[in-house]
């Protein structure tokens, strides 16, 4: 089963989106802050790490930054809020971020991304 | 016997000898050598006499009181009578027949001649036997004798054939040299209303008419007198008359056609004229003023009839006018040139005055990738600090942000290029519609300035303003609403998450109304959420953020799509919906903005329709893509069609609890296609329908030229 991280300060959006994809058969843990990430990340490991970008302490992209110093193997997303320019998409690839949800998200939709970036059917 | 006791008797031939006694005969003898000389003089004087009359001269001799006491014989020729008729008329037969004007000067140099022994040399007019005037020139001298008696003894000539010459000399004389006074006051004078005041009195006082004036026509096309000499007092009611708008017929005439017009018989021809009996015998010359190709106003002098008539002296007439008309013409030339000139500085003192107030930045830089400061409006002192003279020499990117310097250069280089092209074909350039970079002031503080330019002669123009204020309001407004949709976006996601998990729950255990109660749920949570990305989008384009990401869609395509998420919309409320789609190149475009300019229209057709058709075209129109979409729904009222693209507007409230949407719609679609540098229009009538076109240049915004 794939593991998933959700780094989102919002419990209500982290709890609906851990049950949304639990229920689609995949294993989700969550990180509150971008420094909790970077503790679970230390003994944990994940396929897919899903960022929000607004979080109180250091920012969806401060974390990125750090998880990838930190060499951690797993495979990047970001959920947001923020609209992000299409352009700007193809340069967050080339940083091995696949993907960028906007919220608010369908969640249908959101299953079949991030289903779709683990390669699972 | 004297000798011209003698004279008259002899040349009568009416002297007899007598026998004379001795003593008397030696008082004679004593006198013999007396009476020899008495005789050589007799001759001398006869020769004299007599070639006087041979060369055409009458000679006479009178008494000191006037009465002619000898006339030669040839009087006749001159004067018609014969001399017994001289001696032997009643009344003096020729003192009485002197011209009355002449009478008066003639009596003066007669009593010179005897009392102070005065040469007479005298010209008069006398009137012949035959009724006719002639002009005499007239010379004498007196002569006393011993005995107290005075005698006379002249002889006149008739010169009326050279007075006449002598006259036409005289006058003709008269108006070249009035001619050479025109020319010179011409040089002279500058003011054309004194001009045409001294020129009327050169007409009179050197050109010997009796009396000139000038008219001209003013600013408003009515002529009006404009200067005089010597005319009558009925002249004033002349100026009355060209006041109240009206002429004279001699002035009429004038005005028809560039030529002396001579007005004789004024007496006659101008009773209506009040100044016909001022004319009387003499006639009216007039001729207009001509420069350019119209008449600009007449000259007129009263002179003597003859004179009226002479050829040559009209022709000197038409000289004088003439050169008052050039010198008008020089004078109107300068005015307007005055005028100008004041116009100009008037001017440049106002836009010295707005650069020199204004809180604008005004400078002006060379043209070239380094613009150097020529000027600098003093503003500058008050914002930046710096006093204009420190900045003049220098290069504008010494105080603009080394960032914004590499954002400047490739646009003034792209623009120098176009500025140049300006300058080779004469054309003004607007180099740049407006830029914003940061500019350091004295203090080391950085500015935000907005500046457009303009190429002005062969430098650059740059009108800045300092926006740091405007700057920083725009991003605490961003901030705010970045943080605003952020906010409501996070609850949102919550609830749409948890409802979708909710219904997905419950779905088989629901009964008919707890789904349409669901369904309500959600319609709402779905309004709420394109409410918020709406005002997320104008608050973007506001802040200038939102940059478009230009690709080439295929618009048939993208049409095709768009269509197709609206069937099931349209089969409901059973519309039809037609494409008509000619075939079209790929336009460069941000595809999501162009289906939300797609929506926001076909959303819109499809609610505001009950029943028809909703029809969307789209062809190729010169450099750009026309789509529109088509309605046959309720129509817009006109009223509110100018409103229509603002922001929350909508066009009918009532409309908005029936049909719902966030009235923005339409201000997002004007915004995108503007964005696009397309247009976007609206024609409707209402209970007719709608039609709503908005075009998009294929190449893509930076393709369209600025206008």
């Amino acid at each position: 089963m794939k593991r998933i991280l959700y780094v989102e300060d919002n419990i209500d959006t982290a709890n609906a989106v851990k049950i949304i994809l639990e229920n689609a058969g995949l294993e989700v843990e969550l990180a509150y802050t971008g420094e909790e990430s970077l503790k679970i990340t230390n003994k944990k490991k994940f396929d897919l790490i899903l960022i929000d970008i607004m979080l109180p302490d250091i920012s969806g992209w401060s974390t990125l930054q750090k998880l990838k110093e930190k060499k951690v193997k797993s495979k990047f997303a970001f959920i947001s809020a923020i609209p992000l320019p299409k352009k700007e998409m193809s340069i967050l690839r080339k940083t091995g971020v696949l993907d960028y949800i906007e919220k608010p998200f369908d969640n249908n939709d959101l299953v079949a991304r991030v289903k779709k970036i683990l390669k699972v059917t | 016997m004297g000798l011209l006791d003698s004279l008259p008797g002899k040349l009568r031939g009416k002297s007899k000898k007598k026998a004379v006694p001795d003593y008397v005969r030696k008082q004679l003898n004593k006198s013999k050598k007396h009476k020899q000389v008495e005789e050589r003089v007799k001759e001398s004087i006869e020769g004299y006499r007599l070639l006087f009359e041979r060369i055409g001269y009458v000679t006479w001799i009178t008494d000191n009181k006037g009465k002619i006491t000898f006339i030669s014989p040839n009087v006749k020729n001159v004067y018609g009578y014969i001399p017994k008729e001289i001696y032997n008329g009643r009344e003096h037969p020729f003192f009485g027949k002197v011209h009355p004007n002449d009478a008066k000067g003639l009596k003066k140099a007669w009593e010179l001649l005897f009392k102070k022994g005065k040469e007479y040399n005298i010209e008069y007019r006398i009137q012949r036997k035959d009724g006719k005037w002639i002009w005499l020139l007239d010379k004498a001298v007196s002569v006393h004798r011993k005995d107290g008696k005075s005698y006379a003894f002249g002889a006149f000539s008739d010169i009326t054939e050279q007075k006449k010459v002598e006259d036409r000399i005289k006058h003709l004389n008269r108006v070249l040299r009035t001619i050479h006074n025109v020319n010179q006051l011409i040089t002279r004078e500058k003011d054309g209303y004194k001009l045409l005041d001294s020129c009327c009195k050169i007409l009179t006082e050197f050109g010997g008419y009796k009396s000139a004036w000038i008219t001209l026509f003013d600013k408003n096309g009515k002529l009006k007198v404009r200067g005089s000499s010597k005319m009558a007092k009925e002249f004033s009611s002349i100026v009355k008359m060209f006041d109240k708008g009206k002429t004279t017929r001699c002035v009429k005439m004038a005005l028809e056609k560039p030529r002396v017009v001579v007005m004789t018989s004024v007496a006659k021809s101008c009773k209506n004229c009040s100044l016909s009996k001022y004319c009387g015998e003499n006639g009216a010359v007039i001729m207009q003023f001509k420069y350019g190709k119209k008449a600009h106003g007449t000259v007129a002098v009263i002179t003597p009839e003859k004179y009226a008539l002479d050829k040559e002296e009209q022709h000197l007439f038409k000289e004088v006018v003439n050169d008052i008309s050039f010198a008008l013409r020089n004078i109107e030339l300068e005015e307007e040139r005055r005028m100008l000139e004041e116009e100009l500085r008037k001017k440049e003192e106002k836009y010295r005055l707005i650069s020199e107030n204004t809180s604008d930045l005004v400078a002006m830089t060379t043209f070239g990738l380094n613009p150097v400061y020529t000027y600098v409006s003093p503003s500058i002192r008050k914002v930046f600090g710096y006093e204009p003279e420190d900045m003049i020499g220098k290069s504008g990117f010494e105080f603009i942000h080394p960032d914004d310097k590499k954002k400047l250069l490739p646009l003034l280089e792209k623009y120098i290029v176009a500025g140049a092209q300006g300058l080779l074909t004469g054309k003004g350039v607007d180099i740049f519609e407006s830029i914003e970079y940061r500019f350091k002031d004295r203090y080391g503080k950085w500015h935000w300035l907005e500046s457009t330019a303009n190429l002005v002669g062969n430098e650059m123009l740059f009108v800045s303003r300092d926006i740091t204020e405007r700057k920083q309001l725009e991003q605490t407004k961003t901030d705010f609403l970045n943080l605003v949709s952020h906010e409501l976006k996070t609850p949102l996601t919550a609830t749409k998450a948890y409802l979708g998990l909710l219904r997905e729950e419950l779905e088989s255990r629901l009964s008919e109304s707890e789904v349409s109660n669901f369904e309500t749920v959600d319609r709402n949570i779905k309004q709420l959420e394109k409410l918020v990305l709406s005002i997320l989008d104008i608050s973007h384009m506001e802040s200038g953020k939102l940059k478009l990401n230009l690709e080439k869609v295929d618009v048939e395509m993208l049409i095709k799509d768009i269509s197709e998420q609206f069937r099931l919309l349209v089969v409901k409320k059973d519309l039809k919906l037609v494409k008509r789609i000619d075939k079209l190149p790929k336009v460069k475009a941000d595809k999501s903005a162009l289906k939300k300019i797609l929506n926001n229209l076909l959303s819109n057709a499809i609610k505001f329709t009950e029943k028809g058709v909703i029809t969307i075209k789209a062809k190729r129109k010169g450099e750009f893509v026309e789509i529109s979409v088509t309605d046959t729904g309720i129509g817009i009222p006109k009223d509110v069609i100018p409103n229509l693209f603002r922001r929350f507007y909508q066009a009918d409230l009532s409309l908005r609890r029936k049909h719902g949407g966030t009235g923005l719609g339409l201000s997002i679609v004007k915004m995108f296609v503007e964005l696009h540098s397309g247009e976007v229009k609206v024609k409707s009538k209402k209970g007719e329908g709608s039609t709503f076109t908005f075009t998009l240049p294929i190449k893509g915004p930076e393709g369209v030229s600025k206008a």
